[in-house]
């Protein structure tokens, strides 16, 4: 008879200690768990596709013209988006822009919307602390980097295959010459399962 | 002598059955909302509002702690406190989001007892229009600045609902599988054979009627990337929007396929010309005449002056209880399940008698062909008002756990959730601008999702409330055996509680629409007059209306709450 009245409750303390409760746990790496873009991309892409415009003829030029007095400015212009999935251009932006300072080969300028900020805080203080900033003292850009992002999607039975395809260019601002061009390409490959009920 | 014994006591049983309803769950009865927004203007709203959430018993901590969120986040934003309304999101969402690691504890209680009695997680489609709703009331807030940088921070907290949105839309169609991952499964061979015998067995195919998308969301995430100026994420999310319409979610959920697809290309093909793109011409190919024509006008990087109104019409049903009684039947070795068909209404009794011959009956055609073999025409009556489960070899197992001793007697009470049949609360409504008019167009039916859903889960419905009635009447005769001579009273208490205790989840967020419909309408900048008329299935119509100051090249949002024909918001 006890067999039978704790059984019930074996069953019942089994089921509890099975059903721990969820897990949560903190990761460096980013694992790849789908076939979307992500933060992994957006660096490898970032610090692949800037060595390599860095190894272009443009940055040896520049220095023989300004005799090796100062570095090239550049600005990040804009990264559109074509794809198919939403991407966040803005932290892929802020992946070249690392992978620029970490280089120490080149000197960065703001984008519009800052420099508009930074104008009206320069404004604020020239009426109202003791030395300000004066104006007209900014650092103009050598050249302007921006670029797209598209995407390939290529789907056959259970497999699909996506390709998303980075360009970036480099222009100089004063010639509008275009001195480098890169292109970078991410395949990923999903499978879906030959059974799922 | 024991037959007659038995059956003595099973119709006592019951009775007790219908007599006792259990605690009803905490949720908005039909017309309650309708009520609490009759007796007050949308300034007092707030006013009314805990009164209703008192009268529900719903608390701020607790099991039901997401529901009072969820509702009162609902109502709030129809009061237009649209900041305090998202205080009540954002509870919701981080209390929606903690549930999800959790849930597997807090379902144990519950599968021990009652579903109400544990922590209400909600549904899929409720966790995404928790943020659906966070994102609406920012743009409100957006929508109601004249200050461009403040106007834009509210404009990226909606992004920031829309990333969620998003996340959560993502993770249910790599759960569920795309529209197009299921029409290729339905042509492979497996799937054909499969299919074949459902039919056999009188089973629904659980996989049509998945969530596992939703193409309203996408588009209102669209929105609200055009509204920032962020195109190229507008014109994916369009995309996605006009491609989830076109591959069967308008056919799952009974909507316009082509009208609704066509306004989600043309949105597509806007945000390219926006951005200076050129049209591919496929796109070109799936547009109406006047929506060309409107493009050629568009300019790149200028928008046009826009109203869209959104229109949230009705509420979403309530979920009820269907009672079984469950019992065996030694020579068949298996459980009968009878439906207790009875209710204060005769319409209350014909939808349980529907919901159960549609799910849960034996009226596969080779069970009716077994029972009229047996038994004739009574045989056949019995099957299609009863459901039989065979235990076969697991007769033996039931035996040596005490299930069936433990169901002999009187058997079990099993209660499972079920929906009335929604009733559409209005026929179609128009917007009329300048003297012209304008369809709005049904974009989304949030009460044909939640029918969907509930009967996806039909069958695991019953299977837990089995289980879990099973095992509170073990564990009761268990325990009565220990108490020696008063061992069949404490077992007769017991299976009273198990009669008392039974139930089934029929909490659900009720102040969500019935559906939502939407019109985008292009006008001049200045101060707009705009009608919205609605037209009632009884033939009646009311018109409420709005004015709108624009500035050129903006676009605002008016979100009307149609409750019924006497109310309007």
């Amino acid at each position: 008879m006890k067999e039978k009245f704790y059984r019930p409750l074996i069953i019942v303390f089994s089921i509890v200690l099975l059903t721990a409760c969820g897990h949560l746990s903190r990761t460096e790496k980013q694992t790849e768990l789908t076939d979307r873009w992500n933060a992994n991309d957006s660096q490898l892409v970032a610090d692949e596709m800037i060595g390599d415009m860095l190894s272009f003829p443009w940055i040896r030029e520049y220095h023989l013209q300004q005799h090796g007095s100062s570095r090239p400015t550049v600005i990040i212009q804009r990264v559109r988006n074509k794809s198919h999935e939403h991407i966040p251009v803005e932290t892929f932006i802020n992946d070249l822009k690392r992978a620029l300072i970490r280089s120490g080969q080149v000197d960065f300028v703001v984008g519009e919307a800052e420099r508009m900020d930074i104008r009206r805080e320069r404004a604020d203080q020239e009426g109202n602390a003791a030395a300000p900033v004066e104006f007209g003292q900014e650092t103009a850009s050598d050249f302007a980097l921006s670029g797209v992002i598209n995407s390939h999607v290529d789907e056959l039975g259970r497999t699909r295959t996506v390709a998303f395809q980075v360009d970036l260019k480099l222009i100089n601002m004063k010639t509008n010459r275009e001195v480098w061009n890169g292109q970078k390409k991410i395949n990923k490959e999903r499978r879906r399962a030959l059974i799922h009920f | 002598m024991e037959f007659f014994y038995r059956q003595s006591l099973v119709l006592p049983f019951i009775l007790l059955i219908f007599l006792i309803s259990g605690c009803p769950a905490p949720v908005l009865k039909e017309g309650m909302l309708q009520n609490a927004l009759n007796e007050s203007s949308a300034k007092d709203l707030s006013k009314t509002v805990p009164k209703v959430i008192a009268d529900l018993k719903l608390k701020k901590e607790g099991k039901n702690r997401l529901l009072y969120q969820m509702e009162l986040g609902t109502f709030k934003h129809l009061a237009r406190k649209y900041k305090e309304s998202n205080i009540h999101f954002r509870q919701a969402d981080q209390i929606a989001d903690a549930l999800y690691t959790k849930s597997v504890q807090s379902h144990f209680a519950s599968m021990m007892t009652n579903p109400r009695s544990g922590d209400y997680g909600g549904t899929d489609l409720e966790n995404v229009y928790l943020n659906y709703y966070g994102a609406l009331n920012y743009l409100q807030l957006g929508m109601g600045e004249t200050d461009k940088k403040v106007r834009n921070k509210f404009l990226e907290k909606a992004q920031i609902e829309v990333r969620k949105i998003e996340i959560k839309l993502n993770k249910l169609a790599n759960e569920n599988g795309s529209y197009k991952e299921f029409k290729d499964k339905e042509a492979t061979i497996f799937s054909t054979l499969i299919e074949i015998f459902n039919i056999f067995s009188g089973n629904i195919n659980k996989k049509q009627l998945v969530y596992r998308e939703d193409a309203y969301l996408r588009y209102i995430n669209g929105l609200i990337y055009e509204l920032q100026g962020i195109y190229d994420d507008a014109r994916i999310s369009y995309q996605k929007s006009a491609e989830l319409y076109e591959s069967g979610y308008a056919k799952q959920y009974a909507l316009d396929k082509e009208n609704l697809a066509q306004q989600a290309w043309f949105d597509v093909a806007r945000m390219l010309k926006l951005e200076g793109d050129r049209l591919p011409y496929f796109l070109s190919k799936k547009l109406r005449q006047d929506q060309q024509q409107r493009l050629r006008k568009l300019k790149r990087g200028k928008s046009e002056t826009e109203i869209i109104v959104i229109q949230h019409v009705g509420e979403i049903p309530m979920r009820k209880k269907l009672n079984f009684h469950c019992t065996i039947d030694v020579k068949q070795k298996s459980l009968i399940l009878t439906p207790i068909i009875i209710d204060t209404s005769a319409e209350g009794m014909k939808e349980k008698i529907a919901w159960f011959s549609m799910l849960y009956a034996n009226n596969s055609p080779l069970t009716l062909i077994h029972s009229y073999a047996k038994a004739g025409g009574i045989g056949v009556l019995q099957s299609l008002t009863s459901k039989t489960i065979h235990l076969g070899p697991l007769w033996n197992v039931a035996e040596k756990i005490g299930l069936i001793q433990s169901i002999a007697l009187l058997g079990i009470r099993v209660v499972v959730p079920y929906y009335s049949p929604p009733r559409p609360p209005i026929k179609t409504s128009t917007v009329v601008v300048n003297g012209k008019s304008y369809p709005t167009l049904k974009m989304e039916t949030l009460s044909t999702i939640a029918l969907q859903e509930q009967f996806k889960n039909a069958g695991n419905d019953l299977r837990n409330a089995l289980a879990r009635e099973a095992m509170k009447s073990i564990t009761g005769d268990n325990l009565s055996e220990l108490a020696g001579s008063y061992a069949p009273l404490f077992s007769m208490a017991s299976k009273l509680t198990g009669v008392l205790t039974a139930g089934a989840e029929t909490r659900n967020w009720r102040t969500l629409p019935y559906s939502i419909r939407i019109a985008r309408i292009p006008v001049q900048a200045g101060q707009t007059q705009i009608l919205l008329k609605t037209q009632f299935p009884d033939g009646t119509e009311t018109i409420s209306n709005h004015q709108i100051l624009l500035k050129n090249g903006e676009i605002k949002i008016w979100n009307p709450r149609t409750i019924s024909k006497h109310l309007k918001r």
